[in-house]
């Protein structure tokens, strides 16, 4: 599978289920991975080393994308929604959605601007002032296309533009999975359990049960990290810059990355001539809290690609980035 | 005591590197327990067993790290851009003398704005004058912390930016030191980042399965002008914790404490902080859960660089320690 293909695919938080049977089918293709789903809907792949009295790494990328909920339905036939993870509902205005497993299409619209009153123009519309309209003219008829509950994915397709940049909606976890994939299909010198957690973004839900099925040397966590680089943002508040590599992260809000591990990490980096960063924000939780925290101690370091719009249905990366985050994974795989 | 907490407080372990302090406390208690470990998240566990192989486990955990500053970036003139690690109050922030665990040092400062300060407008001055000159002394990701300053204010009571918790890893170290052969287990743990959330702590409860967990901590004082809550006094001996905002203590291990204060003599106060938390939160929830309880020294300006207790707080802590487990 590639990029694209990944990126198409819609697996809102606590609807990952067509990802994960693609995920399976995928890596039933590899030689010798044995895969299996936990019970919170994760699909733990396990892989042997090609040497012998290899370490055993754990290796995770959230396949979660951010979405919306149905909730209900106006009188009128226009659905009620509600957000899955952060999305800013400034940029939701206006784009288009697909509903549920018969991917029904939809667009999210709000009071146009011209009816607008002084005071509506200035503030940010919230999700109880917009909808999601699918051509319905009543609220019986909304529910029965989309019952309440049905989940809501933005509908974008993936792009590639400028010099090596892609674009697509769910990126900042796609770019992780494709990256994770890459990983077991390749030989390394550790034994590797790689997880593709859910509910990330409601959470980091699925990751905080992988530490008690397994008890590695340590962790990587692979993610995206918010890149501020456009604008007139000062550099000290960038977080990441796009091109510059694959970013180091020492701490986000749910975890601080063992100072070894870190430290070996940039080194290594260096070392191998490896384009990489150092992010330089505090990052919302990653899965990494989650890993480290929950049962046994782990020694976790996440890697990050740097992601311009996060959590927005159009996402964007540089191909050179979710690279470098591969090798410099392997790197660490085999070296460490 | 005094020189213990001197020498405790002195070791530079901000929240996510905490290994002199651990360092500095093995040195002193290694000698007296059956085993000793660091583990992933660098809490130092050292476990005393008891002579009864069917005796209770008794968890206590005191926490090394400080709260810190984190190096985010550096402008091109050599300033650190810094962010918090733990609950630090920007005002506390502004103009400290700092230093980083591989010793350089640093003066902290506020951009002089109109509005009031927030985290963005800090920055830290290592006497660098470019980018370069200042990422060879300290790295992206190395966290500071306010310098080391431990000294007597009177005959009773002890000043120092790092009271807490470095004053209850002194009391547990020393309870280590002097608690002699006992029939129930001890570990005592000395864990790391409890600023942040009790992490450390939770994955030592976790790993060791405890049977009982104390957590010793400072708690804020009601005794200076214009602050009555909580009502607790310093030197008017250890508090037991009733509640916080973390965990409310079991209450039959509360009464187990107080009434053995009680019966020997060793003054003590009940103590309800309507904020804040401790190791016990952690402790408490995990597996399947264990009956959890504080004790708590008093102490002035929590969090700001001369936080202030009293020794004989510690000293009638220690007692209670001894008495209370057999």
């Amino acid at each position: 599978m590639d990029l694209k293909q990944l990126c198409e695919m819609n697996a809102v938080s606590g609807f990952e289920q067509s990802l994960r049977r693609a995920i399976l089918a995928e890596v039933s293709q590899y030689e010798g991975v044995k895969a299996e789903i936990d019970r919170m809907g994760n699909v733990v792949c396990r892989k042997k080393s090609s040497i012998e009295a290899a370490k055993h790494v754990l290796v995770t990328a959230n396949m979660d994308e951010c979405g919306f909920m149905v909730s209900s339905a106006t009188k009128e036939g226009f659905l009620r929604i509600m957000p899955i993870g952060k999305l800013d509902s400034r940029m939701a205005v206006s784009k288009r959605i697909v509903i549920g497993e018969k991917k029904l299409s939809a667009v999210i619209g709000s009071k146009p601007i011209h009816l607008q009153s002084q005071d509506e123009r200035k503030r940010a519309l919230s999700f109880k002032e917009i909808y999601a309209d699918i051509g319905a003219k009543s609220e019986e008829e909304a529910l029965q296309h989309a019952p309440r509950g049905s989940w809501c994915a933005f509908d974008t397709d993936f792009m590639t533009f400028g010099q090596g940049f892609v674009s697509g909606k769910a990126l900042s976890a796609r770019a992780g999975v494709y990256n994770l994939l890459r990983l077991l299909s390749s030989s390394v010198k550790a034994d590797v359990t790689a997880v593709f957690t859910t509910l990330h973004n409601a959470g980091c839900r699925g990751a905080s049960v992988v530490s008690f099925s397994c008890k590695p040397d340590y962790a990587i966590v692979l993610s995206a990290c918010l890149c501020n680089d456009l604008g007139n943002e000062r550099e000290t508040t960038q977080v990441s810059r796009m091109g510059e590599g694959v970013s180091i992260n020492f701490m986000d809000k749910g975890a601080i990355s063992s100072r070894k591990l870190f430290r070996d990490t940039c080194t290594l980096a260096e070392s191998s001539n490896i384009p990489h960063q150092i992010e330089r924000g505090l990052s919302p939780s990653s899965d990494a809290g989650a890993i480290q925290n929950t049962g046994y101690p782990l020694s976790v370091v996440t890697l990050s690609v740097p992601c311009r719009n996060m959590n927005s249905p159009c996402e964007v990366m540089k191909n050179e980035d979710i690279d470098s985050q591969l090798r410099l994974t392997i790197n660490l795989i085999d070296n460490l | 005591m005094y020189d213990l907490l001197k020498k405790i407080t002195s070791a530079v372990g901000p929240t996510g590197e905490e290994g002199k302090v651990a360092e500095a406390i093995l040195s002193e208690v290694a000698p007296f327990v059956d085993e000793h470990t660091i583990d992933a998240m660098g809490n130092l566990i050292c476990v005393k067993k008891g002579k009864n192989p069917d005796g209770k486990k008794i968890m206590l955990s005191s926490h090394m790290d400080h709260i810190g500053f984190i190096v985010m970036d550096c402008e091109k003139e050599g300033y650190l851009r810094v962010a918090c690690v733990g609950g630090i109050h920007v005002e506390q922030a502004k103009n400290r003398h700092v230093i980083f665990p591989n010793g350089v040092e640093g003066v902290i400062s506020a951009e002089v704005t109109e509005k009031k300060p927030a985290f963005t407008d800090l920055y830290i001055d290592i006497g660098a004058e470019s980018r370069e000159e200042a990422m060879r002394l300290v790295k992206l990701g190395d966290i500071a912390v306010f310098a080391p300053d431990c000294y007597r204010i009177g005959e009773n009571r002890v000043a120092s930016p790092a009271m807490d918790d470095r004053c209850a890893c002194a009391l547990q170290a020393r309870f280590l030191q002097t608690m002699g052969e006992k029939e129930d287990t001890v570990i005592a743990v000395f864990s790391t980042q409890e600023e942040v959330g009790c992490r450390g702590a939770r994955a030592a409860a976790f790993a060791y399965e405890p049977d009982m967990g104390i957590a010793i901590d400072v708690t804020a004082n009601g005794d200076t002008p214009g602050d009555k809550f909580p009502a607790i006094t310093l030197g008017k001996g250890i508090a037991v914790k009733v509640m916080d905002r973390g965990s409310i203590s079991n209450p039959a291990l509360r009464e187990d404490l107080c009434r053995c204060a009680e019966e020997n003599n060793i003054p003590y106060q009940r103590e309800i902080l309507p904020f804040g938390g401790t190791d016990a939160s952690a402790m408490q929830l995990a597996r399947g859960g264990i009956p959890v309880c504080t004790l708590s020294l008093p102490c002035r300006n929590v969090h700001s660089p001369v936080e202030v207790i009293d020794m004989r707080d510690m000293d009638s802590g220690l007692r209670l320690l001894r008495c209370f487990i057999k």
